[in-house]
């Protein structure tokens, strides 16, 4: 039973947290405990259980019930829901699907980093113009606020839409894991 | 019974035998076992849900030198399940005038 028990805690390390798989483990052992306490042999009780099987019925639910409120977390969910998505035939226009939902995501992060980028080369660009050009007072003073008003809000789009991305991907971890519950 | 309608209802089933009493993971499963198919890996996510749902509560008591988790279903499970047995009348006389 110790090898079992132990071969099942390194399968579910691989997918999940420490505590997550305690708790698997302890609700494994404590029905096999049960099981032979009621005379069954250990090889019959053991026989009855897949450990690539408990990992992949495991995975939708600890998605699930999981607080990915870090960045590390979130993305190691992702790709953990992932593939599962592909690697269940069943699941897998889920999986292409969720694959799409992801290139967008993708796509509207790197459009924030553009935002941002394209201001900073904005304010620098301006800075060198304003040196080299032969502005009045008011003037320089006048654009360089424009500019800066302009800068601010560009960095404010930027900001909310990475918030956004992060929120809707969690959200969709959540709804895909649902998802690949159901289609089991 | 249909796997889809199987899923639908099994919290409803591990609820009602936690009606009859507190029980632990093993004795859960024996008993779902009388009349349907259940194994343990369906089982955890089901309690664990449920449990997060707060429909049932947990406690550990020490059992022959080891730990034997309990769970015991909360007013919120009991409503649960009254609930759903409500929703399954409704489909049930709908389905009964749709037969007329």
């Amino acid at each position: 039973m110790k090898t079992w028990i132990r071969e099942l805690e390194k399968a579910l390390s691989k997918h999940f947290y420490e505590d997550e798989v305690k708790d698997i483990i302890s609700f494994y052992t404590e029905i096999i405990e049960d099981r032979r306490a009621q005379g069954e042999s250990m090889d019959d009780i053991l026989s009855d259980y897949n450990i690539k099987d408990i990992v992949k019925s495991m995975t939708p639910n600890i998605l699930m019930k999981r607080v990915n409120d870090t960045y590390s977390k979130t993305t190691k969910s992702m790709r953990q829901l992932l593939l599962l998505l592909l690697s269940t035939p069943i699941l897998l226009p889920l999986g292409i699907l969720y694959i799409a939902m992801i290139i967008v995501a993708i796509s509207l992060i790197i459009a924030s980093v553009s935002i941002l980028f394209s201001s900073i080369v904005g304010i620098v660009a301006l800075a060198i113009e304003i040196s080299t050009s032969t502005l009045g007072m008011a003037e320089m003073f006048g654009l360089i606020g424009a500019s800066l008003m302009g800068f601010s809000f560009a960095i404010l789009v930027s900001v909310w839409l990475y918030k956004v991305v992060w929120y809707l991907s969690k959200k969709l971890l959540i709804v895909f894991s649902k998802l690949a519950k159901r289609g089991e | 019974m249909k796997q889809q309608v199987k899923k639908g209802v099994l919290e409803i089933f591990v609820l009602a035998i936690l009606m009859r009493g507190e029980s632990y993971g093993y004795k859960i499963v024996s008993d779902l076992l009388t009349y349907i198919e259940i194994s343990e890996s369906t089982l955890y996510p089901i309690l664990r849900r449920l449990e997060k749902a707060e429909e049932l509560k947990t406690y550990n008591v020490l059992f022959q030198g080891r730990n034997r988790k309990y769970y015991q279903i909360t007013p919120k499970g009991k409503k649960h399940i009254d609930e759903f047995l409500d929703e399954w009348e409704d489909v049930r006389k709908i389905y009964d005038i749709l037969m007329k």
